[in-house]
């Protein structure tokens, strides 16, 4: 929980190639989608969610759930990192009958708190841990992970209200906001903006960051809760592909499978890890 | 499949039909053919499918032609109330086409599976439910749905499924016709299934065990005279389907035979009531299930000896 950023950023870049080796080795899609949120990833398992591997159930733990659940690599790799999923089990991803498919399965012991997959239900269950904790009494953190494609989903207005109307302040929204859904860009299919304003207007306390920036992300986290009262948004500036020059901003990369050669010149354009 | 409904939207609308197709943020390349021809007919409504359905039923009631798209558990099962109270209720016509029935989406898990969408549409009063087991019959269910006047709920498997009709079907509600054997034991296939039945026959007809093939497209309304009339020489009887056994065509079948002279066999051949918890190709969760090529012609070759 005390790794420098120097340690973050240089942990980024080798999940950064460790999802580009997933999704070669499964020859499963969704690159772009992963890369985007690595930072995000990384900067919460590594210096905010307050885990235990050796008791993955126990009932003090900060929640965190995977709502956009496509992006499950760099999910299963920090994972895997803070000792939940076996470095085994994690290497058999995508293997026909294995354990990690291409969307979470529920697994507590690996940390994985919701089965996800379908868009704009994270929100509301993340909604309905952090109640339960306060109706208790208790004060873990609970915090889910969208993306901004999600943000059409009803849904998740339905649980920023709730969450707004119960004071949920130990609940944190991130939103992945890559600007980039499946079939184009986001302000062309559904325009989101301003969407920091949009969360104020329903309550919220708004931090709008650069998602990739780490000493941004880690601060924001360290505000946490940003307002008295009140649940917490991170709008996070993203770019889908992060970090691989060939797949930023390009919707071919929230399907495509590299081939041998995209491969090579994606893990060579990650280097200094 | 998913190609030969796109094709068809973009025939209907060059023949005049005043369709317009709404998706729910999916259908990347497989959309452009009718995306690219007509823009002002398509509109990506975004990751939110029960206003996307609900949206559809207004533009039906504006006198519009909706076609709206989408993986089946997001389409039907998220926004099943909207299906429900705003569409099937007042007999919109409103197309419901969704993709990836049963296991089609294999490593993607049991949030893009679906394996009681039938059930689910079957019990639904007034709501047409085609499961076209070919491109062909894909085209011909899309044109048939487009000219009710009501709702109806098109079930597709993968992209890649083989042509298995040499010409149209002249009728997209009966029983159609595949491979012809004695009467004796006659299989059933539900959608994308066909594939995978028609495999298991071409191996049983080299073991010497004659079998009657058909598919079963339109679950809803049920065949019953046509299935009774096909099973009158019968001995054994078979439903094969990527389906849950609860509530698909086996059941459908079973209520169709209830009451009618057929004394023979009849066993359904789908999936067991649990949720998926593993992942593989389609055909390998296929053969995880028992439901694959291999496992069907062994069932059908025990139950014909
Ligand atoms: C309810 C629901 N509808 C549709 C989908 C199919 N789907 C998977 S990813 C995606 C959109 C991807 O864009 P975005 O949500 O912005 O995520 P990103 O990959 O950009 O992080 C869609 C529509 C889904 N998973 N869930
Ligand atoms: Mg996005």
């Amino acid at each position: 929980m005390n790794a420098s950023l120097a340690d973050l950023e240089r942990l980024a870049i080798t999940t950064r190639r460790r999802v580009i080796e997933l999704s070669y080795s499964s020859k499963s899609g969704h690159i772009g989608s992963s890369l985007s949120c690595v930072d995000l990833l990384v900067a919460l398992y590594e210096r905010f969610l307050r885990l235990d591997p050796a008791q993955p159930a126990w009932p003090e733990r900060d929640r965190f759930i995977m709502s956009k659940g496509h992006a499950c690599t760099p999910y299963y790799v920090s994972l895997s990192r803070r000792g939940f999923i076996p470095a085994e089990t994690l290497a058999e991803y995508g293997v026909e009958g294995g354990v990690l498919g291409h969307h979470p399965h529920k697994n507590v012991d690996f940390g994985i708190e919701l089965s996800t997959g379908s868009l704009g239900h994270g929100l509301s269950v993340g909604a309905g841990i952090a109640f339960g904790a306060k109706l208790a009494g208790k004060s873990f953190r609970t915090v889910v992970m969208m993306s901004d494609g999600e943000q059409d989903e009803g849904a998740v207005w339905e649980a920023a209200c709730f969450a707004r109307h119960h004071a949920l302040d130990q609940l944190l929204a991130v939103v992945d906001f890559n600007k980039m859904q499946a079939l184009g860009d986001c302000n062309e299919i559904m325009d989101l903006e301003p969407l920091d304003a949009r969360y104020r207007a329903a309550g919220w306390g708004v931090r709008r960051i650069d998602g990739h920036s780490m000493p941004q992300i880690v601060d924001a986290l360290h505000a946490f809760p940003f307002e008295a009262g009140r649940p917490s948004v991170i709008i996070a500036d993203t770019v889908k592909g992060k970090g691989v020059s060939f797949m930023e901003g390009s919707l071919l990369w929230h399907y495509r499978c590299p081939d041998p050669r995209e491969y090579e010149a994606a893990l060579a354009e990650l280097k200094d890890a | 499949m998913r190609s030969a409904i796109v094709r068809t939207c973009a025939s209907l609308a060059r023949e005049g039909v005043d369709l317009h197709f709404l998706t729910a943020d999916l259908g990347f390349k497989v959309l452009d053919p009718f995306r690219e021809p007509f823009p002002e007919r398509f509109t990506n409504a975004g990751v939110a499918e029960s206003n996307m359905i609900s949206v559809a039923a207004g533009l039906a009631m504006t006198g519009k032609r909706p076609i709206c798209y989408s993986m089946v558990p997001f389409l039907f099962f998220r926004a099943f109330e909207h299906v429900r109270l705003d569409v099937v209720a007042p007999r919109l016509p409103v197309v419901l086409v969704g993709v990836g029935g049963g296991l089609s989406y294999g490593h993607e898990g049991m949030s893009h599976h679906a394996i009681e969408d039938v059930a689910i549409a079957r019990s639904l009063p007034g709501l047409t439910v085609l499961c076209p087991g070919d491109p062909v019959e894909a085209e011909a269910a899309l044109r048939y749905a487009m000219q009710l006047d009501g709702p109806s709920f098109i079930r597709l498997g993968q992209n890649n499924d083989p042509v298995l009709h040499q010409e149209a079907p002249a009728d997209i509600r009966l029983p159609l016709p595949i491979r012809r054997g004695r009467g004796e034991v006659v299989v059933f296939a539900l959608g994308h299934m066909l594939a995978t039945v028609t495999e298991a026959a071409a191996s049983l007809q080299e073991q010497g065990v004659s079998v009657d093939v058909f598919s079963l497209p339109c679950v809803k309304p049920f065949p019953v005279e046509s299935v009774r009339q096909l099973t009158t020489k019968a001995k054994v009887v078979v439903t094969v389907e990527e389906h849950s056994v609860i509530g698909g065509l086996g059941t459908a079948m079973l209520e169709a035979l209830h009451g009618s002279s057929y004394s023979g066999r009849f066993v359904k051949i789908g999936l067991p009531d649990e949720y998926c918890t593993t992942h593989g190709t389609p055909k390998w969760l296929r053969t995880h299930y028992g439901i694959g090529a291999a496992d069907i012609a062994a069932r059908i070759k025990e139950l014909a000896s």
